[in-house]
């Protein structure tokens, strides 16, 4: 067995390990923090060298192939991204630190192992590791009743989806006696019409859809986003996405686009999604619910790459999925920076943003407007390669509503960069004071944000050869 | 590869469906259609002898919010923890010589985690019963 091609993982096995025994050492939240940077850090730079490592472990339900590794790198420079804006984690409890950073790496261990997972049990166990690490992380949040609710409510939804997509894992596998996926790949395409089959691949993606917070699945976000930690909020939202968008993307692969109900079952829920999202949006009033909202509009417009089953649909996911990790989590710095008391923040708190901290405020824009898809930033590339994967294939409506939801998304998306720039602000709210170091983070994304979005080539073509390795 | 299931599992979509569909509209009808005879028929009288909880008679005394001592609750889910560990200790210890030492090397890990477990949930008092020293 080759132990080299699995060490981004081994890397994030022993940070957990680290802070679990730093948990039980006294408390020294200085010192967590560095730790986590740099061991974090050691593990971004294990996946980015093994980024072309190939291979099978665990009798073949474990692939390590050039798509797995993409996936891993994003996760875990999410997982990076996460620990740097904790250096005030101001809305978890002193003594819970340690716990905060070992949950968070064991989920993104987990969220490793469901990208790399190619085995219908691995990919379980992987969905419902990474679950339950999340759940705690959001019933840590300071001040008992609002992590609280909101974790039951992640929980209880969660538990239902798990237990649904079990039953469709169990179809299935029933219907075509397969559990790996490159048995299941050729066997599903000759019975795909057979109901138990079909039923059993929609049922098995529902617990994807959970965490991606599409449609029917959805109503957790906004609550959880609330309650939870404002890190928290912001490592569900970018890197806990990327890797749902590999896992829909290696199950739908599996049907070989043979299935027109699948296709549209897929397409109902990206529409009723974006539609629902977007327009809830609009009345949000707290800055974290309407991230949430957005990032629900968003699981559709994924969901419409997604459903392609082409090779340009996958491109496209891919690379929105990177969109969205930039883009979200350039938001929650942001966030993170206004709110560094950990309260939750409304979005006419925002007023004056470009006054008392013009780089964050820059930032701020730079996000919103990718998110609305407006050109040069990662977010319209992003929209651009969905729409036209989706038009290659024939979806001329599907994308029609695409179109008029981006529309709508604008409107909410420029009421708060109008609260950032345009209103004065309040009385007392001096000059903001950041994290040492926010400043420069900040630019660094608006500079990636704007120069993936003019010039994605050469990231463009590694993600093309990571969908060439899924097929 | 033989599917376990033959396609018998599940009707075929049609035209099985229309059947489902008329029996599930049937049953939706019928439910509907009791429930507001009876809330439209039905006498109404409500007085408290009648909304007692208890039909028998007894008059039930106390609050129904008992608190319950955590530390029960704790020991609850220690015991599921460390109980579930049982089912794969002796499914491997049945498989033990087959597996050879791959699987010794991967039991031993899991033990190792648990153990770590135990250590972690001592180390922060989940096991501490009675009253807290101070």
């Amino acid at each position: 067995m080759n132990w080299m091609i699995f060490s981004p993982e081994i890397c994030c096995l022993a940070t957990a390990l680290v802070f679990l025994f730093l948990s039980m050492a006294p408390v020294d939240s200085r010192r967590d923090y560095i730790v986590a940077i740099a061991l974090t850090g050691v593990a971004v730079c294990a996946s980015l060298a093994g980024i072309h490592a190939q291979g099978e472990l665990f009798h073949g339900t474990y692939r390590i192939d050039l798509f797995s590794q993409v996936f891993k790198s994003m996760l875990l420079m999410g997982l990076f991204l996460v620990v740097v804006i904790s250096s005030g984690l101001n809305g978890i409890e002193r003594r819970y630190h340690p716990e905060f950073y070992m949950l968070l790496t064991i989920c993104t261990l987990a969220l490793m192992m469901l990208v790399s997972a190619v085995h219908i049990l691995t990919l379980y166990v992987a969905l419902e590791l990474s679950s339950y690490s999340l759940y705690i992380l959001v019933f840590l949040r300071k001040g008992r009743d609002q992590g609280t609710s909101s974790g039951m409510k992640f929980f209880l939804i969660g538990a239902s989806a798990s237990a649904t997509m079990l039953f469709g894992l169990a179809l299935l596998y029933g219907a075509t006696n397969a559990a790996y996926f490159r048995v299941l790949i050729e066997v599903i395409p000759g019975v795909i019409h057979q109901p138990e089959v079909i039923l059993g691949l929609a049922l098995a993606l529902c617990g994807f859809f959970f965490k991606m917070a599409v449609f029917p699945f959805h109503f957790w976000a906004p609550d959880v986003y609330e309650g939870a930690a404002h890190q928290v909020a912001a490592y569900i939202s970018t890197a806990s996405k990327v890797a749902v968008i590999a896992v829909l993307l290696r199950m739908a692969a599996l049907t070989g686009g043979a299935s027109t109900h699948l296709v549209h079952f897929l397409a109902i829920l990206a529409i009723i999604s974006m539609t629902v999202g977007n327009l809830t949006a609009i009345a949000q009033k707290d800055l974290k619910r309407l991230l949430a909202f957005s990032s629900i509009a968003h699981a559709g417009y994924v969901l419409v790459g997604i459903l392609c089953i082409s090779p340009q649909g996958n491109t496209s996911a891919i690379f929105y999925a990177l969109t969205v990790l930039l883009l979200k989590f350039t938001c929650f710095l942001v966030v993170v920076q206004v709110a560094f008391d950990g309260e939750n923040i409304e979005i006419d708190r925002l007023a004056g943003l470009h006054r008392r901290s013009p780089i964050m405020a820059l930032a701020l824009m730079t996000a919103l407007f990718g998110l609305a898809g407006i050109p040069p930033t990662i977010g319209f590339t992003g929209k651009l390669l969905i729409f036209t994967a989706a038009m290659e294939k024939g979806y001329f409506a599907l994308v029609l509503i695409a179109m008029f939801n981006v529309v709508i998304s604008l409107y909410y998306y420029l009421l708060v960069v109008r609260a950032a720039y345009l209103l004065e602000p309040a009385e007392g709210e001096g000059a903001l004071a950041p994290m040492p170091g926010a400043g420069i983070l900040a630019g660094t994304l608006v500079a990636a944000i704007v120069a993936i979005g003019i010039y994605p080539t050469p990231i463009l073509e590694l993600i093309r050869a990571a969908a060439m390795a899924l097929g | 590869m033989e599917p376990i299931l033959r396609s018998e599992l599940l009707t075929p979509w049609e035209p099985g469906i229309f059947s489902l569909v008329l029996f599930a509209a049937v049953v939706l009808v019928l439910v509907g259609f009791l429930l507001f005879i009876s809330a439209w028929l039905g006498e109404k009288s409500p007085n408290p002898d009648k909304l007692r909880p208890y039909e028998s008679g007894i008059i039930p005394t106390g609050s129904a919010r008992l608190r319950y001592p955590v530390p029960f609750f704790l020991v609850a889910i220690f015991f599921l923890i460390f109980d579930v560990e049982g089912a794969y200790i002796f499914s491997w210890a049945v498989a033990c010589e087959r597996i050879g030492w791959a699987g010794w090397m991967q039991m031993s890990f899991f033990i190792a985690v648990l153990l770590l477990g135990l250590v972690y949930i001592w180390q922060k008092g989940g096991l501490e019963w009675g009253p807290k020293k101070d």
